[in-house]
């Protein structure tokens, strides 16, 4: 083999061919600017042609994927719209009904002629207001059990610990223990004691007071339990069992005053639910309602026959 | 014979990359097809001096690109090197792992091109973000590859029967 073969068959190997491409990519990095500026710029003569069939065949193809894009992006809103619109009309439907609805409430309660007429009982409402410190000083320090007759009150025998809120309306009114106290639509508690100028009320936090309630989450009538009052801000609701659904929010209203009222009256929300280990009924926590720290003025209700019922009987003895 | 029908697909992608990248790009990574080109080569058509081409091909790449020549071709040149030596000794034959080979080997090239365009200063991105993209680079470089590598191997089945295994590890 000559000279000139073997030094061939050397940079044929592949190292050799390895080394020789580095030192020539070493020496293309060191090259001036200048030299390999020429190189690029005869690399992009030769891309020019196929760069120019590239960008006309760009720009249609954009315009046809923007199109497209536009179009699912229309039929997409479109869709939207629609959806937001079949959901605009049922509510609108919902609070026509719901409009309608308080609208015969309304009618009801104005029109008293033919519901009183109907009801044996009926509520009346005395406006009382709660006396403050100062107030009770005047009066003296004690539990106003001067309990007042005259107005046929029917007083309760629970013993009252903590002490007692009081409203400025007494025997002198027909007021008896075990009548609501409420403000604006929420219970504040019950008259426990009726004395002759002045009226003790338990508020439904005080320990001791009790009363049957229901839940309700706003479209239907709930479970009934147990509200008491525990002393502390929230009262507390029990003997509701584990298999009836109740969810923090659930609104609390009293259970009585069915055939008496023409709506419930609230006491509050749920405000906390839990579930003990082994227990079969819920413990709930509920929000009064009414804020006892604020209340100035408040109205006991009154359950008292209706007297255009009674007239009506009275002149027709026969349909008895 | 082979070396004349690269030109055109060469042409292709500078194309592509020059023209076209923006089109095809995912934030700032888009597939590397010179790069692919050059490694896919190695594997397809195994010989000593494969990674030659892949050198020849890394040219083209830095001459279309904005910084000093050299670069590309001392990259792809070391990296086919190290594909050709893989694939001399081992005969991965399916597409997975050919597929593996080229997201591992692009990865590497681009990451190597990152590092040396730090390093010269062509470049003010920092490292971790170079790295992250080339990253990036790699797994999108390889997915594109993946149909090639299959049309390959439909276009090689054919013959294969007419030739013997000479490779000493199959998989």
């Amino acid at each position: 083999m000559s000279e000139r073969q073997e030094m061939v068959s050397r940079l044929s190997h592949p190292h050799a061919a390895l080394a020789l491409g580095l030192a020539v990519a070493l020496l293309l990095v060191c090259l001036p600017r200048d030299w390999s500026a020429a190189g690029k710029n005869a690399m992009q003569t030769a891309l020019w042609p196929g760069q120019v069939a590239a960008r006309a065949i760009r720009q249609p193809a954009a315009a046809t994927l923007s199109a497209a894009r536009r179009h699912f992006r229309t039929t997409a809103q479109l869709a939207d719209a629609q959806r937001e619109l079949e959901s605009l009309r049922e509510e609108k439907r919902r609070l026509l009904i719901s409009l309608a609805a308080m609208e015969h409430e309304v009618q009801a309660a104005t029109i008293r002629e033919p519901v009183d007429h109907q009801r044996l009982l009926g509520v009346e409402c005395v406006e009382a207001h709660v006396l403050g410190q100062q107030a009770l000083a005047f009066l003296g320090r004690n539990h106003l059990l001067d309990v007042g007759f005259q107005e046929a009150i029917s007083p309760n025998d629970l013993v009252i610990p903590a002490i007692p809120e009081l409203i400025d309306r007494g025997s002198d009114w027909p007021l008896a223990a075990g009548q609501y106290v409420v403000r604006e639509n929420g219970i504040w508690g019950k008259i426990v004691e009726v004395g002759r100028h002045a009226s003790t009320v338990r508020g439904l936090t005080e320990p001791g007071y009790r009363d049957l309630v229901r839940l309700s989450d706003g479209d239907a009538a709930g479970p009934q339990g147990i509200l008491e009052g525990t002393g502390e801000p929230l009262a507390r609701i029990r003997l509701i069992e584990v298999t009836e659904p109740v969810t923090v929010g659930d609104a609390v209203y009293a259970a009585v005053g069915k055939g008496i009222l023409a709506r419930p009256l609230r006491y509050g929300r749920v405000v906390r639910v839990e579930r003990p280990i082994g227990a079969a009924h819920w413990d709930i926590w509920m929000q009064p309602t009414v804020d006892v720290d604020r209340l100035e003025q408040v109205a006991v209700l009154k359950t008292v026959l209706n007297p255009r019922r009674l007239a009506v009987q009275g002149e027709s003895p026969g349909r008895r | 014979m082979r070396l004349m029908g690269l030109i055109p697909i060469l042409y292709l992608a500078a194309i592509l990359e020059t023209s076209l990248a923006d089109t095809m790009s995912i934030g700032h990574v888009s597939p590397v097809w010179l790069a692919m080109i050059a490694v896919v080569w190695v594997i397809e058509f195994p010989s000593p001096r494969a990674f030659l081409v892949a050198g020849a091909i890394g040219l083209i790449g830095d001459l279309i690109g904005p910084g000093r020549p050299g670069l590309a071709v001392a990259v792809f040149l070391l990296i086919g090197y190290g594909v050709a030596r893989l694939r001399a000794r081992w005969a991965a034959d399916a597409i997975v792992w050919r597929v593996g080979v080229v997201w591992v080997a692009v990865t590497m090239m681009a990451i190597a091109l990152a590092s040396g365009r730090r390093f010269l200063g062509e470049t003010a991105v920092p490292m971790a973000t170079l790295l992250g993209r080339s990253l990036g680079v790699g797994v999108y470089t390889a997915a594109m590859a993946l149909p090639v590598l299959l049309v390959l191997k439909w276009l090689r089945e054919p013959f294969a029967a007419d030739e013997p295994p000479s490779h000493p590890i199959r998989l």
